[in-house]
């Protein structure tokens, strides 16, 4: 249960983690954005590499970035069998009774892969390399001129932060919960769908109760040290850019610029109807 | 009804790089009607050792028995859970926290509804359970277990557990938390059910005048690895070794420790209160005499 935290993060010394998170974000949803306007496989090519490189710095394991896909290879693969049989004209590749597979509907298909694939790994190279706590004071930092409307943007980074700690908590929590049932006799994977639910019962009600408690807890303890929301609080990690910072966002301008030059130049590279 | 272990090991999410080794060859012997206590530092495997004991934690390397039962590797497809879980009752750490029904009689009731009694039979056994814990069953069996005390829920939780009467009970840490009146409450309790619901008892832990005064015999652990087997008399004689481990030894036996080291002579084997004062009584007799 305990390998199952939030946030997946893995600690190591590198570049890309001592990234100021901010910046990481915006870099982040950046990419998010350059992945939607890549449209052929010379570009895909220089992402690869991009991503590549990024792994190679972050000295994060090509492994881990990998099982961040596993997770949503279903939803690639359907999308992807759906999209396959989506095309109505061109040249036709395969016939078989009534299904007909075009040659641009394949290359779309393989465009779209590679697209959803490589969306959720630069995702997940933030979180590898962001703990949840760098995270959410990054998007707090963010979020800050939306003060100026009354948005209770602390709270929420607050609200947050508090959550992605107590999940690994709420966890173990569960799991010796469910284990004291267990030696009482509950019985959890057999009966009908009622029998089932209402076996849940013990289990839900004693980590409700210890949610509760520990919130009840939390919440005295902050009030015992004056924690009063966030006006005039001050801070302990202060964010700085450094020359580290710069070089990221020189190499991300490169990188978008590579990909916008082979837009405007390569068209040709796949065809596209 | 006793317990087998035999290169017992263990090692929590195995073949990552968070795995880590719990449990290392482990072999020792639970005999039945034995008072059994475990002690051991943080982390040293106690608790992840006694799950193994109603396959609440597979066994995943070794071989282990369970009164008749063998939950070794192979055969775990196998193994009978209702009969095993009314054999071995398990009081977890602070077992207040799995307190779940509206009513005491109703959260009483559960592991034996879960054994698939008669009705009459499980009133009967929580009536039981309740009157054995110490509890007047009238006034508590409708209350909500949310309303009673501290010591009281971790009455009511045991109650739960015994009224599955289990010929093997272990108890992880039964007193923690708890004020020296509500633990000399508890273990009395304890001592009790060994003599009418369950023969053998296994107990973790850190009080090591609740261990001494208890135990037949004492199972140490370090990093996952048993490191003595012995009964409480032979055990603490050893305290350097034991401090070495980060453990402590009974307040009496620190006691005569400090009076041999100022040259006094006094025999090592006296480490419970009880022993303690019929020894200073008899020399201090002698010597007026
Ligand atoms: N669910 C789990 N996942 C990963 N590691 C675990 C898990 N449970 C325990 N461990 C680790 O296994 C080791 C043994 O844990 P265990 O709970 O058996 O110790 P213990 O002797 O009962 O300690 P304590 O006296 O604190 O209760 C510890 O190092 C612990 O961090
Ligand atoms: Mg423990």
């Amino acid at each position: 249960m305990r390998e199952m935290t939030f946030g997946q993060y893995y600690p190591a010394e590198s570049v890309i983690h001592k990234l100021d998170p901010r910046l990481k974000i915006v870099l982040t949803l950046a990419y998010i954005v350059t992945i939607f306007f890549v449209n052929n496989f010379l570009a895909f090519g220089v992402v690869f590499i991009f991503l590549l490189s990024l792994v190679f710095l972050s000295s994060v394991p090509i492994r881990m970035i990998l099982k961040a896909v596993r997770p949503i290879m279903y939803i690639i693969i359907f999308t992807a069998i759906l999209n396959l049989f989506w095309g109505v004209d061109g040249t036709r590749v395969w016939n078989w009774w009534f299904i007909t597979i075009y040659r641009e509907a394949l290359f779309n298909t393989a465009l779209l892969m590679l697209r959803l694939m490589f969306l959720v790994m630069g995702p997940a190279l933030l979180t590898l390399t962001t703990t949840p706590m760098d995270l959410t004071d990054g998007i707090e930092r963010l979020l800050s001129p939306l003060k100026v409307v009354r948005f209770p943007v602390h709270e929420l980074a607050l609200v947050m932060s508090i959550a992605l700690r107590f999940i690994p908590i709420l966890m173990e929590e569960t799991d010796k919960i469910i284990k004291a049932q267990k030696s009482r006799g509950a019985n959890f994977d057999s009966g009908n769908i009622f029998k089932r639910a209402a076996a849940l019962i013990p289990i839900l009600i004693p980590l409700f109760v210890s949610a509760f408690r520990r919130a009840e807890e939390l919440a005295l303890a902050m009030d015992s040290r004056c924690y009063k929301g966030g006006k005039g609080r001050t801070r302990m990690k202060l964010l700085k850019f450094s020359l580290t910072d710069f070089l990221a966002v020189l190499g991300f301008i490169i990188f978008v610029l590579c990909i916008v030059a082979i837009r405007v130049h390569f068209m040709h590279i796949i065809p596209v109807h | 009804m006793s317990i087998v272990i035999n290169n017992l090991n263990y090692t929590y999410s195995p073949r990552t790089n968070f795995s880590k080794v719990a449990l290392k060859d482990i072999t020792f012997e639970i005999k039945e009607g034995e008072f059994f206590g475990i002690i051991g530092h943080t982390g040293s495997g106690k608790s992840t050792l006694i799950q193994h004991f109603n396959a609440l934690t597979p066994v995943q390397s070794g071989e282990l028995i369970v009164a008749g039962i063998d939950l070794s590797r192979p055969k775990t497809s196998k193994i009978d859970f209702k009969k095993l879980r009314a054999t071995v009752g398990m009081v977890f750490q602070y077992p207040e926290y799995q307190l779940f029904d509206a009513t005491v009689l109703g959260d009483v009731s559960f592991g034996p509804k879960n054994l698939g009694l008669e009705k009459d039979e499980i009133l009967e056994r929580a009536k039981q359970a309740i009157g054995l814990v110490g509890l007047d069953y009238e006034s508590v069996k409708d209350k909500s277990p949310f309303e009673l005390s501290g010591g009281q829920k971790r009455r009511v939780a045991i109650a739960g557990v015994i009224a599955m009467k289990p010929q093997i009970l272990v108890l992880d840490e039964p007193t923690a938390g708890l004020d020296p009146h509500g633990k000399r409450e508890i273990l009395d309790l304890i001592l009790t059910l060994k003599e009418s619901v369950s023969k053998t008892v296994i107990m973790i832990s850190h009080d090591m005048d609740e261990i001494a005064r208890l135990s037949d015999r004492v199972a140490v652990l370090a990093d996952g690895q048993l490191q003595y087997l012995l009964p409480p008399s032979q055990l603490f004689e050893k305290s350097d070794s034991l401090e070495k481990m980060g453990l402590d030894i009974p307040t009496i036996a620190r006691v005569v420790k400090h009076l041999n080291e100022m040259g006094k002579n006094v025999p090592h084997d006296i480490f419970t209160v009880e022993h303690a004062v019929e020894y200073f009584s008899k020399t201090i007799k002698n010597k007026n005499q």
